[in-house]
């Protein structure tokens, strides 16, 4: 699966993100309530549908690194790096990273576009 | 045709946008998606998130040291590159406190290894310390100076340090070929009088996906 699957309103956005293990970082690109899509720096095909150890980081509005269970969906491509959809994990909608994540949604809800 | 930046009413060459430290941070996020840029090879998503991961670091460094000034953004076309500088007031930093080697290549930058995590820590967990790395990966050519009140460059330990100024260049992709050009053709022309020129439009692409926007900068 290589594209958007999301069928919930987007909301641009820009926080950090780390995929543990792998060892790639990026940014979170637009936020769903459900999910998110990021854009990595470099090659970066994760593994799909299967549990992933995702941090995220926005300073800005003083969300330190927070965990965050997701699942990616699809992946693909991009010129000098790659892209993908993650689902928030079952755990994660338990966990203290979904009202942080909300919190991310929410300021950018709030995007005066 | 010559590559153009377009931001909102304005289209040319170069682009200077400022921002202020006091600006709503998803409103700069809304600026750099108002930004269209000529075609890169690189994506132009990533372009814009490491950008706006430089600039917030200095809107940042404006803030906790009380500095009103602007940071200040400039963009220039032309030569095949995207070329960007960003200048803030924000009193430096020291290079050594990076988690890497500013002068590393970024492959050899581990983002799991033990500097990043003792960075990690200091910030009170809440800082990667990765945004000058992508802006390596993501930019081939990469400067970082310091500069005193002069913008003349100066090292850090001068102790005349006044702000950072960052140089960044991405190449543009090469151009589409063009499409043939229309003849009208005419039994009775030479073929010297029968070229008829279509400038093909030329191409800007939005910075990040297209939501629509209202942006910070002016």
């Amino acid at each position: 699966m290589s594209g958007e699957r999301r069928q919930d309103a987007r909301d641009r956005s820009f926080a950090r993100i780390l995929v543990r293990v792998e060892g790639r970082a990026g940014y979170v690109a637009d936020v769903s309530e459900n999910g998110f899509r990021a854009i990595f720096a470099g090659d970066f095909s994760p593994a799909l549908d299967s549990p992933l150890r995702v941090e995220i980081s926005f300073e800005e509005l003083g969300l330190g690194i927070f965990p965050l269970p997701a699942l990616a969906r699809w992946s693909k491509a991009v010129e000098g790096g790659a892209e993908a959809g993650f689902e928030l994990a079952p755990e994660a909608r338990e966990g203290p990273g979904a009202g942080l994540f909300e919190r991310l949604r929410s300021y950018y809800d709030k995007s005066l576009r | 045709m010559a590559p153009y930046i377009a931001y909102r009413s304005q289209r040319g060459e170069t682009l200077q946008l400022a921002f202020s430290p006091r600006a709503e941070f998803r409103d700069i996020v809304d600026s750099f998606a108002e930004i269209a840029y000529p075609r890169l090879a690189v994506s132009r998503e990533l372009v814009s998130f490491a950008l706006l991961e430089l600039v917030s670091n200095s809107v940042r460094a404006h803030r906790e040291k009380a500095v009103g000034e602007e940071v200040r953004v400039g963009f220039r076309a032309g030569g095949g590159e995207l070329c960007v500088t960003i200048t803030d007031a924000g009193r430096g930093f020291d290079p050594t406190l990076l988690p890497y080697d500013l002068e590393a290549p970024p492959d050899s930058i581990d983002l799991l290894g033990d500097s990043f995590a003792e960075y990690r820590e200091r910030h009170g967990g809440s800082r990667f310390g990765m945004g000058l790395y992508i802006a390596k990966r993501t930019f081939p050519r990469f400067r970082l100076s310091f500069v005193d009140r002069e913008g003349r460059p100066c090292p850090w330990f001068s102790g005349s340090v006044k702000g950072t100024r960052i140089d960044l260049a991405a190449p543009l992709a090469p151009e589409a070929p063009r499409p043939p050009l229309v003849r009208l053709a005419s039994e009775s022309a030479s073929e010297e009088e029968l070229e008829v020129l279509f400038e093909p439009a030329g191409v800007l692409e939005p910075a990040m996906a297209p939501l629509g926007a209202k942006g910070a900068a002016r």
